[in-house]
């Protein structure tokens, strides 16, 4: 069905479509599905489905390749793929890392797939086992990554994870009903949105970085054949950590089945627990490929984890999917059982459309490494204008409002301070993320708790939940030295001694 | 000076972590519960990081945490390399005045609109700090122009 | 010119000032309207409206997007659509019952849904019951009492600005059941699925989002917050009614003794209330002539057999309504909300 002439046609077309879409940052496909919507109106349902099915899974890499080029997530999931995905490109290793993260995301996607298509049989089982109490502790789970993502000092880690925390906090809260940090402002009654946040803090800020310190190209060569690495040597890395591969697939699949959650979440753990299992053994955030690895190969099989909750309960995992669930519905289709048993040459056509459309952006994106290397050779003055402009209109095409732009540029600002100032960013984004998840169902689980409806403890799915982040923890502890750990730099795995902590460049007219 | 700065950039976090705890002392029990869990050890943590820093600032060294930023960039040699021009191209050159250029693009996107106020901004920065011929410069513009009113006011319809 | 825009002529020769609302239509032909939604994409308020977007768009000439702007249980958009100049440009899909409650509990930003919105029309209603899960013992009103007898219940809700934390402990105070809420949840379906997992009792839903759920009998309907039987699909037939002659606070007055001699009366306030629906309004200041054009054109509109058909197809029910219909029910239930509402208050406390 999905296969044939001219249905192939659709996933085909979303997918260049989507690939483009997702190269502008602050757009995806979501951007792309919501044009669509009123276009395809009177299709029938089946290229509905291949169409969409395609702009879902399509938008990943390309969102990755402004990452790893130009420290600019394509979008927001793609955040994570920047902390080692950039040093690469710095480094002159671009092309490794667009290899790894063309390879991961066509994995990933795979990955995920087939575990959805194992477990269609068995949703209606297992979907409801996750609860208030599951996804409070993936969110502990996620946050506890925080702590092997820092570098450096514990103490200014742990405060910027506090401080993503607070500002997680912004807005309404739906328990109480009061608005909370909005200073008065309708516009921060939303809460912060994560795209002009993710925008200032890495791509303004870097932009910043570059300009202060008149770095020539990002990669410090001038000519393409002087950069390191190929396409090749990335494709291959992700076999070479194939264990990593599957974990950080796996976490990208159950992640995505949390509602609301999706791709950034996914991506973000992964990359955390990338840097968890690796101990003192990685550099993470100086352009370790795992880093690039664990992120991308997450991002794709989220969208397996993510269908699964959308197509059997009408649980929207991710942006994408919560668009999706709105096509669906609008051309009849209910999720549940209806799409499960009497439409399920449907429910496959769009898991087929999402399975393809990966493949085939990661194809074409390795096909277009080489070309968009050249990014990294190019000089930074004609560089970052054009950075600095998509960072503003990616702001403000997310929702049309000039007020993002400005949040995006005083990011920006922060962001560069705790750069030169040696605050970790990384630890600051997971907590942000995260925060919203782990506050709120720590108040379901403690208020379900308190009114006796559920124990904790006699839940299987807590359960092992809870072994496995205790054994993850003792694992890190014993690898990463973590509670000695306070003001010294991690050792190098090269069994050199840690260089002497460099000032950082000058800039801002000093 | 830079542990000077650093010390000024923690009491910013630190007036800010404190000014989070009064908003969240005014908040409902429910609303605040799990905030105040936060900013409490949030406000004594950055206040324990501030008096490592002024202690710095005073014995005049960096001690504490390593800046973020890898310390070591691979550089690509260029001693093999007939004719690529000199190493020392590629060294950086620091800059001056960064600020305003950066407030410079949102100021002008509020004043011109989002498609006047990049295509100015693309064309002042190539032509006075990148030091590109006006050809450059007058191309550069037109091209963030064209393509923010094809994305924006034709494809996204938000303006 | 009429015709260009998509209305119908009725049968009636203009009133004076007929030249000044042609004009006002044409002002229109060719415009860019921003639809706001107070949801999510996926959601009941976001069908509605892409189902609105096509035939509106040939009915005015213009063209519509949907913009979602989700938060505060729809206030954030409502305030953004009363803020909006008055130009027709900025229309919008409300929550009616929500937006007034909220409004009258003085929730930060919520706009008068009287002075600061104007109603152009309504699409649907909603459906409101009380659901519980199959399995949970809980089949009738009896067993929710009898099970009420020995401890408390425990209802969920997503806010305490919604609607359906008015129904639930509006019911539960009619019923004097000791109720706790557990609110908080990010949305209707994972209440949904947290009432299949045993970790509530009940909450209240809309009879069309539980559909599938309660054919599956996964979800079972124990009452109807309505004065007729929504007749929405066989499932929830003979599911006793709130309110109403054949209501059971009319017929079963002992089950409601707990509320005293008002209980009646509080059923048909709540029904009232609740029976405002989705309504579709702009901000408030419009010309008088672009609101009669903006309400003919979606009059217009949802009348067509072409919405009809895309309706039922997304299975959607419609109850359209002129603006004049929902400026009536609007008053009504404006008044109705004042007898709820300290009932509301109290277990907004609780929840505090």
């Amino acid at each position: 069905m999905v296969f044939s002439w001219p249905n192939i046609l659709y996933p085909v077309a979303g997918t260049l479509l989507a690939m483009v879409f997702s190269f502008l940052p602050g757009l995806s496909g979501v951007t792309l599905m919501a044009l669509a919507i009123p276009l395809t109106f009177q299709w029938q349902p089946l290229p509905v489905l291949l169409l969409f099915g395609a702009l879902v899974g399509g938008a990943t890499f390309m969102g990755s390749a402004t990452a790893i080029l130009l420290n600019i997530p394509g979008t927001a999931p793609n955040a994570a793929t920047m902390f080692d995905g950039y040093p690469m490109a710095r480094q002159g290793r671009a092309k490794t890392a667009l290899g790894c993260s063309a390879a991961a995301s066509a994995l990933g996607s795979t990955f995920g797939v087939l575990v959805l298509v194992a477990l269609i049989p068995l949703l209606a089982v297992l979907v409801p086992l996750l609860g208030p109490p599951e996804y409070l502790m993936l969110a502990i789970w996620g946050l506890t990554t925080i702590a092997t993502v820092i570098r450096g000092s514990v103490l200014k880690g742990l405060a910027m994870a506090g401080i993503g925390l607070m500002l997680s906090f912004v807005g309404f809260d739906p328990r109480s009903g009061a608005v909370r940090y909005d200073f008065g402002t309708l516009y921060l009654q939303d809460g912060l949105s994560l795209v002009p946040v993710f925008l200032g803090i890495f791509a303004v800020a870097e932009s910043i970085d570059l300009m202060a310190s008149g770095r020539a190209t990002i990669s410090g060569s001038t000519r393409l054949d002087q950069l390191g690495g190929s396409a090749i040597e990335g494709v291959r890395s992700v076999f070479r950590n194939f264990g990593l591969f599957v974990r950080s697939s796996l976490i990208g699949t159950v992640v995505g089945t949390i509602p609301g959650l999706g791709g950034t979440a996914a991506a973000f753990v992964a990359y955390g627990e990338a840097a968890r299992s690796a101990g003192s053994g990685g550099h993470f955030g100086s352009g370790d490929i795992r880093g690039v690895l664990a992120p991308e190969a997450a991002n794709d099989a989220k969208d397996g984890g993510a269908l699964l909750s959308t197509l059997a309960f009408g649980l929207p995992g991710s942006a994408g999917t919560a668009l999706l669930l709105s096509v669906l519905t609008l051309h009849g289709i209910r999720p549940g059982e209806q799409l499960m048993t009497a439409e399920l040459p449907l429910a496959f056509a769009l898991i087929w459309s999402l399975f393809l459309s990966n493949w085939l952006s990661s194809l074409v994106g390795l096909s277009l490494v080489g070309p968009l290397s050249r990014l990294t050779v190019a000089p930074t003055s004609r560089l970052l204008p054009p950075i600095l402009v998509l960072a503003a209109a990616g702001a403000f095409a997310y929702r049309g409002r000039l007020a993002d732009v400005w949040l995006t540029f005083s990011f920006g600002l922060i962001g560069y301070a705790m750069k030169r100032y040696g605050w970790p960013r990384v630890a600051f984004i997971i907590a942000l993320v995260l925060g919203p998840m782990f506050e709120l169902n720590l108040y379901l689980t403690l208020s379900l708790q308190r009114l006796g409806r559920i124990q904790v403890w006699t839940r299987p799915a807590f359960l092992t939940l809870a072994v496995l982040l205790a054994l993850t923890l003792w694992l890190a502890r014993s690898r990463t030295g973590l509670i000695g750990r306070t003001i010294r730099p991690r050792a190098r795995s090269d069994g050199k001694s840690p260089p002497k902590p460099e000032k950082p460049l000058e800039g801002g007219g000093e | 000076m830079r542990a000077v700065e650093r010390a000024g950039f923690t009491l910013s976090l630190v007036a800010g972590s404190v000014g989070f705890l009064y908003l969240t002392l005014t908040l409902a029990p429910t609303a605040r519960q799990v905030p105040l869990f936060v900013v409490v050890p949030l406000v004594v943590l950055l206040f324990l990081q501030l008096l490592r820093d002024l202690r710095s600032a005073r014995s005049g060294g960096y001690e504490g945490s390593v800046p973020e930023k890898p310390t070591a960039w691979p550089r690509v040699s260029h001693e093999t390399q007939a004719g690529t021009g000199p190493a020392a191209e590629m060294e950086p050159k620091p800059r001056r005045f960064v600020l305003p250029w950066v407030l410079g693009l949102p100021a002008l996107a509020q004043l011109l609109g989002m498609v006047a106020g990049p295509g100015l901004f693309v064309l002042l920065y190539l032509r006075v700090r990148g030091e590109a011929p006006w050809r450059v410069a007058l191309a550069g513009s037109v091209v963030t122009v064209l393509g923010l009113w094809l994305l924006l006011s034709v494809v996204l319809e938000t303006i | 010119m009429l015709a260009a825009c998509g209305i119908p002529m009725l049968g009636y020769s203009w009133p004076e000032g007929s030249s000044s609302r042609q004009t006002a239509c044409d002002v229109m032909e060719g415009a860019r309207i921003r639809w706001l939604v107070g949801y999510s994409p996926g959601g009941g308020y976001d069908a509605y409206s892409r189902l609105i977007e096509p035939v509106l768009e040939r009915a005015l000439g213009a063209k519509i997007l949907v913009d979602n702007i989700p938060g505060a249980a729809g206030i954030i958009a409502a305030r953004t659509l009363a803020n909006a100049p008055a130009d027709g440009r900025t229309l919008g899909i409300i929550d009616g019952p929500g937006l007034l409650l909220a409004n009258r509990r003085r929730v930060a930003s919520a706009p008068d849904l009287q002075t600061e919105l104007v109603p152009l029309g309504r699409v649907a209603r909603l459906h409101p019951m009380l659901v519980t899960a199959a399995g949970s013992g809980l089949m009738t009103i009896e067993d929710l009492l009898a099970r009420a007898r020995s401890g408390f219940l425990v209802a969920g809700v997503t806010a305490t600005v919604s609607q359906n934390f008015v129904n639930c402990a509006v019911s539960a105070h009619l019923l004097g059941i000791d109720v706790r809420f557990v609110t908080g949840f990010p949305g209707s379906r994972e209440v949904l699925l947290a009432i299949i997992r045993g970790d509530l009792d009940f909450t209240s839903a809309d009879g069309e989002s539980v559909r599938s759920e309660v054919e599956s009998e996964k979800l079972v309907p124990i009452l109807q917050i309505a004065r007729e039987p929504f007749g929405l699909y066989s499932a929830i037939d003979g599911v006793p009614m709130l309110a109403g002659e054949e209501g059971i606070t009319a017929r079963r007055p002992d089950l409601f003794a707990s509320a005293g001699s008002g209980s009646r009366e509080m059923a048909e306030s709540l029904v009232s209330f609740t029976s405002l629906g989705r309504l579709l309004v702009g901000p408030a200041g419009l010309p008088a002539q672009l609101r009669l054009c903006l309400e003919e054109g979606l009059s217009s509109a949802l009348g067509g057999p072409e919405f009809r058909a895309s309706a039922a197809r997304a299975h959607r029910s419609l109850a359209v309504a002129s603006a004049a219909e929902v400026r009536r029910e609007l008053a009504t239930a404006a008044s109705a909300i004042t007898r709820v509402l300290p009932v509301v208050e109290e277990a907004v406390r609780e929840v505090r």
